[in-house]
């Protein structure tokens, strides 16, 4: 094996090149001595024209250079979720060797990711009022928080109280349904595959269609017919969507009905 | 709490169980409210249906539920009548304004299986075919129709598989999808109308697309196309089939299951 390989120091500069929507940002702390000046692209001058990152800098926070004592060495990923600085005096986290940008401590992951230009441009559909979902999960290094942004609710769902069930649907994916979230980073929480979701969102629309019902019970007659929407179109989604109830098409192909209440 | 629900709803289960065999359906001559006519206030989000009240005047057939309450209240808690019923309908049926005099042909059947009803839907959640302008001549004829004449379109008169692929089509067309680039992979039959799901492949992207149409083709709710988020880059549909839906057979029109 070659001790010296330049294929990694390629590889990260292509990296740079091409990422520039990446968490990674250029920031001016301690560099190894024995590691080698990366080679800066016009457009990493650019990023930062005022920083020279000729000195004593180190442009991966997520990154360790390993001299092998002959001159040569290879970078080295720190363990995921170690802490690094996101830039701006942004808190963040090494994911794959590159610094991610996470909630600062005390800061609700939900309210971060909602104020979060980056957040929402990677996830454009959770956060369309019309057309993406009234809520999601969201994910911090496989945490997982229930999410609703409150623009995606209209104001008259707001005054009728629903926004509270559509915080119910998500919080039981939260507590039953088995996410999956990326091994590291931040993201949106997902299901294994189309069936399991078919059977949990059976499962939180059940626990939703309860909380509406609860709701409408209780409610004064300017909200009803709102709330009447929302079980209506709940219903809608649970038997025209996801057949939560079973049913069987015109070829004889029977979908299996989900078992609810679920627990 | 969770088991109080699980005995509540258990118990509407047998009740329904017991009283689906007997429900009829419900024809009502009544008076609009127009001020409950919900279609009056804002619509935000594609919400698909629209309520309103009508005080009746008499029944012609069939029991009220007394479960749905008949008390409407106006904005400032005033009752405004103790005998009016709540009735909702599928938005895209009533554009316009809806018959003050009305015969109402309602039935919650099909819907009281699932869920508790919180007000009547007029037959085949459409306006047109539940809310019919009254006369005596009118109210004579409903009458003396059947339930089973009025519950459901005969199927010779419903619409064919095939052409439901030509309403999809023509649904999908601003998008650049034609009928070959259509698959549906489950058709399902509810009252007077047809639950559709759909998918077809755009831009190396599959989407699923659900809508109801009825059997004059309307489309009566749509969803927007979602890329579903289990398809792998490339992939055929019949492959995603098979590892993700391996139950369904996603059919083109003409194309046959094996």
């Amino acid at each position: 094996m070659t001790p010296h390989r330049p294929w990694p120091l390629f590889v990260l500069s292509l990296a740079l090149w091409t990422g520039t929507s990446s968490a990674q940002t250029w920031t001016t702390v301690w560099t190894p001595g024995s590691a080698p000046a990366p080679t800066h692209t016009k457009m990493e001058q650019e990023m930062e024209p005022e920083k020279d990152h000729h000195s004593e800098t180190n442009c991966y926070p997520c990154k360790e250079w390993e001299a092998y004592g002959d001159g040569g060495g290879k970078w080295v990923d720190y363990p995921d979720g170690t802490e690094c600085d996101a830039g701006d005096d942004k808190p963040g986290k090494c994911c794959d060797g590159i610094c991610v940008e996470v909630p600062p401590k005390g800061t609700d992951p939900c309210e971060w990711a909602i104020g979060n230009d980056d957040f929402r441009k990677k996830h454009p559909r959770q956060f369309h009022p019309v057309f993406g979902p009234e809520g999601f999960i969201v994910c911090i290094f496989e945490e997982t928080y229930p999410c609703v942004p409150p623009d995606n609710i209209p104001q008259a769902w707001k005054n009728a109280g629903i926004d509270k069930c559509v915080q119910r649907h998500e919080q039981y994916h939260k507590d039953h349904s088995p996410i999956q979230c990326p091994p590291c980073g931040t993201g949106i929480g997902d299901f294994a595959d189309a069936e399991t979701q078919r059977k949990e969102e059976c499962c939180a629309y059940y626990d939703t269609l309860l909380c509406l019902n609860d709701l409408l019970n209780a409610a004064s007659d300017n909200h009803k017919a709102t709330i009447q929407k929302a079980i209506d179109d709940a219903t809608d989604k649970m038997l025209h969507e996801y057949h939560c109830w079973g049913g069987i098409d015109d070829q004889g192909i029977q979908y299996e009905r989900v078992q609810m209440p679920c627990n | 709490m969770q088991l109080k629900h699980y005995c509540y709803y258990s118990l509407v289960a047998v009740f329904l169980a017991t009283s689906i065999a007997s429900a009829e359906i419900l024809i009502i001559h009544g008076r609009l409210l127009p001020e409950t006519d919900s279609r009056r206030g804002e619509q935000l989000k594609p919400i698909s249906r629209g309520y309103v009240r009508y005080e009746i005047i008499e029944i012609g057939r069939g029991k009220l539920d007394s479960a749905i309450s008949n008390t409407s209240k106006n904005e400032n808690g005033q009752v405004i009548s103790t005998n009016a019923i709540p009735i909702s309908f599928l938005l895209r049926t009533a554009q316009g304004p809806l018959p003050p005099d009305a015969i109402l042909i309602l039935d919650n059947g099909f819907w009281e299986q699932f869920v508790p009803q919180h007000s009547y839907r007029v037959l085949g959640e459409e306006s047109w075919r539940g809310i019919l302008p009254y006369s005596p001549e009118a109210w004579k004829a409903i009458l003396e129709k059947s339930n089973v004449e009025l519950a459901e379109v005969p199927p010779a008169d419903r619409l064919t598989r095939d052409e439901i692929y030509a309403v999809l089509a023509k649904s999908l067309a601003e998008r650049g999808i034609t009928e070959q680039d259509i698959y549906i992979w489950f058709l399902r039959r509810i009252p007077f109308q047809w639950v559709v799901n759909a998918c077809f492949l755009k831009d190396g992207q599959l989407y699923d697309y659900t809508v109801t149409v009825n059997d004059r083709g309307n489309i009566l709710i749509d969803y927007e196309p979602k890329p579903n988020r289990y398809y792998h880059d490339g992939e055929g549909v019949a492959a995603f089939f098979s590892r993700e839906r391996p139950d369904f057979k996603p059919l083109r029109r003409h194309e046959q299951p094996e």
